[in-house]
């Protein structure tokens, strides 16, 4: 399993380079578990009695899709198709206990389906086994236009993840991103799946549009525009389009971030009279307002401790742009990042243990992703030696990181494990930047 | 001359009346009473301040006597025991003091020096009103306004941009009073993207705060923060990002 693990490691060059501040103990985020629980995923075959063709398409895409959630999910060892027995499983009758155990392959947990065209919809059902107890342990069945053949299979993985983690998480294959993509004319806020599929535009007016940030609810967006001239603070409901502007307006808004009961946001801004940008709290439709840093200097991207009751942003108070943390009236300021240099974009860890960031230390040429332990301030580098990589937000897991890096040549969306493992790139399309990832899609 | 006239008459005077006494009595017998009230003689000193003077200017002659009733300063007048008087001669010269007691008279001097006075000449600036002919307000702002540039993570405006919003001050005051003006604040691309938003944003109105500074009326001018997404020069060099790093000025048409 170590080897296992290695080797993706050093083939991604992401390693992991405790720095000097960064005592014996090393930092470790939600670790994998000790000894994986393996999984069979026989191939979800056409249910008996379909006489559409076109099923076998959509299954493609359905056990392609559930294979790489599994795998993403970093909980699991999948167990190759290739030492599966021959027979194929379409009802759960067919399926041989004895075949599975005999062959001593170690298997936890064996997921088997099957799918039909049912009227212009696609119609799956899953069904999950604990292969000691041979007792059915998940059951569920999935209907919905063939359009969304994906969706089925991220909804299959979350269940699978939610139900053998011990809701350690929810599963995030059914979260998604939205990020800012380079136009001719600025940038619009687009949107897509967590593993870059379903590419959506959110924004298309020719403008600049930047730092989109997800209601905790996921069913807004809120979002700095350029649309009217001086940049202001929006809000976009994702199933409505319906787009409402912020009542407050000054000189500049910009980085807003939902407070996790989503009831208020924390923004930068510089009113009217003000010669330079400081931290704000408000309610959503503007009232409390309240200028929570009242610092010269420049003050901002916000973003919430998961309790509500701190916030962490970006000052450039002591000479060059650092990481500060404070409760929501701006008392009990505390500097994050010790070390010199430019610390940027700070997320907090949905556990509220660990604060991501882009830092680049004086002494380096380009930013890098770091996590800093809040109480004890100690750090741990994320990635290394790959172009600069930038604007960090976590999974609702708080095991993933999503982020931009220009490590390809052009700027584009990345996650990774977080601890720098398991890189994926999500984006391919010239210039993708400041990405957030949502809140879980099954809160079950 | 009459000073030395008088002096002499009266020791000629005192002693023929020695002589007399002693011819008359023969017994050698202290001085007679009315000699022995015969005063001292006056003191005088006189002082010249400054003793330098320049062609026209003044200078102050201050005395002090002892045993005199009067002082006379030649060329100048009579004045009383203690005094001084200011005396603007045109040329360098030498005043004499004459105090005169019961004792009898002494004199003193001092000199005044007058130097020449500088040569000066008093000038006339002409007065001419300039305005532009033949030229838009486009085309003036175009050619006079220039752009400032930054170093990397700041927002101070450096000496030799201060010239250069003081020439685009005095443009905007004096040939374009009525264009208002805004003030873009551009990064490179080197920081981060949401930090430079506020970054742009202290570039833009540092630069704004200067203008103010020089007399011009804020009301005029607006600001906004393009952070890095609006970059001059697209490239990824140093040569592009010093260009990026600016605020940049655009005309608000009347």
């Amino acid at each position: 399993m170590k080897r296992f693990r290695l080797l993706p490691l050093l083939a991604l060059g992401c390693m992991i380079f405790p720095l000097a501040q960064a005592d014996d103990a090393s930092i470790v985020i939600k670790p994998r578990p000790a000894t994986a629980t393996v999984l069979a995923i026989p191939e979800f075959q056409p249910k008996s009695g379909n006489l559409d063709p076109s099923v076998d398409e959509y299954l493609k895409i359905v056990n392609e899709t559930l294979w790489n959630d599994l795998e993403y999910s970093a909980f699991f060892k999948l167990l190759s198709r290739s030492f599966y027995p021959a027979l194929r499983i379409n009802e759960p009758e067919e399926l041989v206990f004895k075949d599975w155990q005999d062959r001593n392959l170690g298997v936890d947990f064996i997921v088997i389906g099957n799918a039909r065209i049912e009227s212009n919809y696609l119609v799956v059902q899953c069904r999950v086994f604990d292969l000691k107890t041979r007792e059915q342990v998940l059951g569920k069945q999935f209907r919905t236009i063939p359009r969304y053949t994906r969706a089925i299979a991220h909804r299959i993985a979350d269940h699978i993840v939610s139900l053998l983690s011990a809701n350690a998480s929810h599963g995030i294959a059914s979260t998604q991103i939205v990020f800012e993509r380079k136009t001719r004319t600025g940038k619009e806020i687009y949107l897509a799946d967590y593993d870059g599929a379903n590419l959506q535009p959110i924004t298309s007016n020719g403008s600049i549009n930047v730092t989109p940030a997800w209601n905790p609810s996921n069913e807004s967006i809120a979002f700095t525009s350029y649309y009217e001239g001086t940049p202001r603070l929006y809000l976009v409901s994702l199933s409505s389009g319906q787009l409402q502007a912020f009542p407050q307006s000054g000189g500049l808004l910009t980085t807003p971030a939902f407070s996790p009961d989503g009831k208020q946001l924390a923004f930068s801004a510089r009113l009217n009279d003000a010669s330079d940008t400081d931290i704000y709290v408000a309610d959503l439709d503007g009232g409390n307002l309240r200028n929570i840093t009242q610092h010269p200097g420049i003050d901002i991207s916000p973003c919430w401790s998961p309790t509500g009751r701190q916030l962490a942003f970006v000052s450039n108070r002591g000479g060059v742009p650092q990481i500060h943390i404070c409760d929501t009236f701006g008392a009990d300021l505390t500097r994050i990042t010790m070390e010199s240099g430019y610390a940027s974009s700070p997320d907090w860890s949905p556990d509220g243990r660990y604060l991501v960031f882009s830092w680049k230390p004086s002494r380096m040429t380009h930013f890098d992703l770091f996590i800093a332990e809040v109480a004890t301030q100690r750090i741990l580098q994320l990635t290394q030696g790959h172009g600069d990589n930038e604007n960090p937000s976590w999974a609702p897991d708080g095991r993933h990181i999503v982020f931009q890096s220009n490590r390809s040549g052009s700027m584009e969306i990345y996650t990774i494990f977080a601890d720098g493992t398991e890189l994926r790139q999500i984006t391919n399309l010239q210039g993708c930047s400041n990405p957030d990832w949502s809140s879980y899609a099954l809160k079950n | 001359m009459k000073v030395n006239n008088r002096l002499l008459i009266v020791g000629v005077a005192v002693t023929l009346l020695c002589l007399a006494a002693g011819c008359k009595k023969r017994t050698p017998v202290a001085a007679p009473p009315a000699a022995q009230q015969q005063l001292a003689a006056p003191t005088i000193t006189l002082t010249a301040q400054p003793p330098i003077i320049a062609e026209g200017a003044s200078a102050t002659l201050s005395w002090t006597t002892t045993n005199a009733t009067g002082v006379t300063i030649e060329t100048v007048g009579q004045f009383p025991p203690q005094g001084s008087t200011v005396v603007s001669p045109k040329a360098s010269v030498t005043y004499v003091a004459v105090a005169t007691g019961a004792g009898g008279t002494v004199s003193t001097q001092a000199r005044v020096t007058v130097t020449p006075a500088p040569v000066t000449t008093t000038t006339e600036s002409p007065r001419v009103d300039e305005t532009d002919q033949g030229f838009t307000v486009e085309q003036i702002f175009k050619n006079e306004i220039q752009d400032v540039f930054f170093d990397f993570d700041r927002a101070e405006i450096t000496a030799e941009y201060k010239d250069i919003l003081r020439r685009n001050a005095d443009v905007l005051i004096r040939r374009l009073p009525q264009v208002g003006i805004m003030i873009e604040g551009h990064c490179d691309e080197r920081g981060t993207e949401e930090y430079n938003i506020g970054l742009g944003d202290r570039r833009a109105n540092a630069t704004r705060d200067y203008l103010v500074s020089l007399g011009m009326s804020a009301t005029r001018i607006k600001t906004i923060s393009y952070g890095e997404e609006r970059p001059f020069d697209p490239a990824h060099n140093e040569e592009a990002w010093a260009k990026n790093r600016r605020a940049h000025f655009v005309l608000i048409k009347p």
